[in-house]
């Protein structure tokens, strides 16, 4: 596998389990994720709605309402263990996050420039100084005529250009880590293009890493140079893109890459069934019922996530 | 045979831009389209392009501000109410979102009937609505089942299946599969192309996903701005596209699968917007192939099979060749 930056480990998670109690129930949202991700590297969480992946990437930086356990090594951080006021202060500057709709993640009622300018004064920042960075920064990310758009409020400016905003935001501090929670779903095709090459270019400038939440193949193939596949809560296979891609091992991965149509070649092949209900989901393999392969054995025992020919993959019958 | 024809169709909308002022957004200007019997036209272009207000206006749920709609050389605009209805009852939807095009508070089977009922049929009803349900997988019990009950892919097939019940020759797709997850898509898109081929239907699929639209579509039609820009086989399309902003949207599409990209580094990104007045080619601002000519004159859709509308059509395949 070729790593972009170096060998060392940005990020660790062991063993992350996120359970959103509701009355009566406790729905398993991240049941048991571990992954490393090298500093420069870019991983994908590809799955389908449902499968946990917004979950992971919230608990990573703690900001969903649910009870985390596990453990995230931020450069051997554990940013579990971490007090409230000091996970506040790694938000933005360490980690920070880009979600879906820049229409709801940008206050409505302020103007960009000031919104920009609030993440420097927030951490300490004077306010001239403040200004010059967001100015920069607006620059950086592509957006003409920086000064005027500073004063615009975000009505004033189409998806793409918000989206910037929100990037500029999130690169504002030089954080270590991105995460990036579909940051392209709510945008037309060519514009997608635009801010997907943004991605991948400031990543690759700054040596950010980052892990890309979407439930699209195309957009992770674009951005990422790692791919884990998860289903239900657990990743099933992660590997390389070319692996993943070229020769995916998990009957998952495999009957996920059969559902994309590819221009008129070829037929669909659909997965039977639908995602799992997570308040009730089967015994074993998590996979198991909608499985061309399952067997008896895939009832009694849950597959771990084992490394086999240079990816990891959770599956008894691969194994 | 033709089944469905626009003529010189537009929709203009007024929109209030203040209490006094109002501004005229045109959805729709100037379409010319033709679905034949028995074809899938896939419809493409990003949103705001006028693609659903297009398929609105050939379903006659919206009236044209002009131009007119021809449904088996039967005007629409000129035939007698009657006539118009009966003629409605052949032309069926299916939108994006189940959740909001199915009655919460109704049972499938009622969602069903009253379609069927609607719609004249003399048959048995009862057994019709089974019969169909089947053939678009679903339990038989699902009948007794309300909406909130069935997951989205099964409500989607709810909506394929009271759309197909009174027997169309015509269906509109809007989005049909874009709430739905991936592995669900190509169950629906798998069934629509079965009930297309087995009753022999046309279908207008509309769709901003390109990879859906090649996969199911005989024929596209790519808009943008309220206008087609270019019409021809699915094949041709994708594989030789000739307008600059096909290309521009077949490049931008980030696939495992589409190898056809063009370079698209000289294009201008800066998106005008619909409601910005161009003078010209609606395309030129972007366009880097774009002169006086472009921005003085409209190109027409021009050709014989394979339509576009760009001045500059062999200058544009030579220069990406």
């Amino acid at each position: 596998m070729r790593s972009l930056q170096s060998n060392k480990v940005l990020l660790d998670v062991r063993n992350l389990k996120v359970n959103y109690k509701l009355s009566g129930s406790t729905i398993r949202a991240v049941d048991g994720v571990s992954f490393t991700l090298k500093k420069g590297d870019r991983v994908a969480i590809v799955g389908e709605s449902g499968s946990g992946k917004s979950t992971l990437g919230l608990s990573i930086i703690r900001l969903c309402p649910a009870e985390i356990t596990g453990e995230v090594l931020l450069e051997g951080l554990d940013l579990l263990k971490l007090e409230e006021e000091e996970i506040r202060k790694m938000r933005g500057s360490e980690v920070s996050i880009i979600f879906q709709d820049p229409g709801s993640a940008l206050n409505p009622v302020m103007r960009v420039g000031e919104q920009v300018m609030e993440v420097f004064t927030s951490h300490g920042f004077s306010k001239s100084e403040a200004y010059n960075r967001s100015l920069g920064l607006l620059k950086i990310v592509g957006i003409p005529d920086a000064g005027k758009r500073m004063g615009y409020y975000p009505h004033q400016l189409s998806g793409g250009m918000k989206q910037r905003i929100i990037i500029a935001m999130a690169i504002a501090l030089g954080p270590r880590l991105i995460i990036a929670d579909e940051p392209t779903s709510a945008l037309d095709v060519t514009i997608q293009d635009q801010i997907l090459k943004l991605i991948r270019n400031l990543s690759e400038s700054k040596g950010l890493s980052m892990i890309l939440i979407t439930h699209d193949m195309g957009v992770a193939a674009e951005v990422c140079n790692y791919i884990g596949i998860m289903y239900a809560g657990r990743i099933l296979e992660m590997g390389s893109l070319e692996d993943i891609f070229n020769n995916p091992k998990h009957p998952y991965t495999l009957s996920l890459m059969s559902c994309i149509p590819k221009g008129q070649k070829g037929v669909l092949k659909p997965l039977p069934g639908n995602v799992p209900d997570m308040s009730n989901l089967p015994e074993g393999c998590k996979f198991r019922p909608r499985c061309p392969y399952a067997q008896e054995y895939c009832r009694l025992d849950e597959p771990e996530l084992v490394p086999i020919e240079g990816r990891l993959i959770a599956c008894n019958r691969v194994r | 045979m033709e089944i469905v024809r626009g003529e010189n169709l537009s929709k203009f909308y007024d929109v209030k831009v203040s209490t006094t002022k109002s501004s005229v957004l045109k959805a729709v200007e100037g379409v010319n389209i033709s679905i034949r019997a028995k074809e899938v036209f896939g419809l493409v272009g990003e949103s705001g392009s006028g693609k659903s207000t297009l398929g609105r206006l050939l379903l006659w749920l919206e009236r044209p501000s002009s131009g007119r709609v021809l449904f088996k050389d039967l005007d629409l605009l000129k035939a007698k109410k009657k006539v118009v209805k009966e003629a409605r009852r052949k032309m069926q939807v299916v939108f994006q979102n189940p959740d909001s095009s199915l009655d919460p508070r109704m049972k499938i089977g009622k969602i069903l009937l009253e379609g069927l009922e609607c719609s004249g049929y003399k048959g048995n009803c009862h057994d019709r609505i089974k019969s169909v349900v089947e053939d678009v997988g679903l339990r038989p019990d699902v009948i007794d089942m309300f909406p909130h009950h069935l997951s989205g892919g099964m409500k989607q097939r709810v909506a394929v299946a009271r759309a197909i019940l009174a027997e169309p020759e015509f269906i509109v797709l809007d989005e049909p599969t874009s709430a739905l997850d991936v592995s669900v898509q190509a169950q629906i898109l798998n069934l629509l192309t079965e009930i297309q081929k087995k009753i022999g239907l046309s279908y207008l699929f509309i769709s901003h996903n390109l990879s859906v639209v090649s996969y199911v579509s005989n024929r596209v039609g790519v808009m943008y701005l309220g206008e087609l820009v270019e019409i021809g086989e699915s094949n041709e399309v994708f594989n030789n596209p000739l307008h600059p902003y096909t290309k521009l949207l077949i490049s931008s599409v980030p696939s495992l699968y589409m190898s056809n990209k063009y370079d698209v580094s000289n294009y201008n990104v800066i998106h005008e917007g619909s409601n910005g007045v161009v003078k010209g080619c609606k395309f030129s601002p972007r366009c880097p192939y774009s002169d006086d000519l472009c921005r003085s004159k409209e190109p027409k859709l021009e050709g014989v099979g394979h339509l576009v509308s760009c001045f500059h059509v062999s200058g544009v395949t030579n220069a990406a060749r």
